[in-house]
């Protein structure tokens, strides 16, 4: 059975979807803390070795002197077809868990059907890596 | 001229100015075994901190603390590859990029949060910032900074002292705060 593991505040969420969408899920509750700051997020966004093309090639066209809605179309068009699931876990560990936290609050608001609950599952399963990590890192 | 002298290091140190004095070169998961290796031998032994402090001019204590920032987050880095490289990680590392793929969806619409950290590690944490800060910065249908910044914390996943989005408190597009439609708001140019 797909385990989600959520906060207090994330399982009062998903306690609020229909019976039927809660059906067949593991509920863990995520005890695990980090105590980010922005400091801390600079220096993982820089340990980040990312090797897609797409990103670089990203990259490129922001590096400039742009307006936001110049950088909003230049995300628009990225093909995340070129995404390889090694970035995106680095991705996930350079926004770390504050922001994944974000998402998941907001995915639970939005759930639809047990597609978007798995994708939730998948997103709960790999903010408790990047916590475990963070925290057996910043332990001492 | 002591140790102790010299000014403090601007935190957080930059990871190429930690290459750069204890001279590691390159990049990759490779660079990041070798770089923790020099950061432990320094920290290990005071006369090389000390003489590390000296020869760039800066504060002894602040170097070892700015030292053992990087080291962890290094450490962090490492185990964190790992274990998404783990088969039941690539399996959920594999939907979510599907998820990204498909038009229309929650995640496909609030991709550029995520894709902006991959930007900012080529441009650097300031580009992060710029867009970010700009976004959340733009007209009504932008959530409040400070509602954001205490999200983490009511689901008590950060302490209360630590905004983990940056600066301001990070950005939301319309959809992400109840809106619709398109995944980013039109915004008046920020130059």
């Amino acid at each position: 059975m797909p385990t989600l593991h959520l906060t207090a505040h994330e399982r009062e969420l998903f306690d609020a979807l229909t019976p039927a969408l809660q059906e067949g899920y593991d509920i863990v509750e995520e005890t695990l803390r980090f105590e980010d700051t922005p400091e801390r997020q600079k220096l993982r966004l820089e340990t980040l070795h990312l090797t897609s093309p797409a990103l670089k090639a990203m990259g490129d066209k922001l590096n400039g002197e742009l307006s936001l809605d110049e950088m909003a179309a230049i995300f628009e068009s990225f093909n995340a077809d070129k995404l390889t699931d090694s970035d995106l876990g680095q991705l996930f560990f350079g926004v770390g868990p504050g922001v994944m936290s974000f998402y998941v609050r907001e995915y639970l608001k939005a759930v639809k059907d047990d597609e978007d609950l798995m994708n939730i599952v998948a997103l709960t399963q790999l903010r408790h890596i990047v916590l475990e990590s963070l925290n057996q890192a910043f332990a001492d | 001229m002591p140790a102790t002298s010299g000014s403090n290091l601007e935190a957080p140190i930059s990871l190429n100015r930690v290459q750069s004095m204890l001279g590691v070169e390159g990049t990759g998961e490779d660079v990041r075994a070798r770089l923790m290796q020099r950061i432990d031998s320094v920290l290990q032994r005071d006369e090389l901190l000390t003489g590390l402090a000296r020869d760039n001019n800066v504060n002894v204590d602040s170097l070892r603390t700015q030292l053992g920032e990087t080291r962890r987050t290094l450490q962090a880095a490492t185990t964190s590859s790992e274990q998404m490289a783990r088969p039941e990680a690539k399996t959920w590392l594999g939907r979510l990029g599907s998820g990204l793929k498909s038009t229309g969806s929650f995640l496909w619409r609030n991709k550029w949060w995520i894709l902006a950290a991959g930007v900012a590690a080529y441009l650097g944490y300031g580009y992060y910032q710029h867009y970010l800060n700009g976004i959340a910065h733009q007209g009504a249908t932008i959530a409040p900074v400070a509602e954001l910044s205490s999200a983490a914390v009511r689901e008590g996943l950060v302490g209360p002292v630590a905004p983990v989005v940056p600066t301001v408190g990070a950005a939301a597009t319309p959809d992400l705060i109840g809106g619709g439609g398109t995944y980013i708001p039109s915004i008046p140019g920020i130059r």
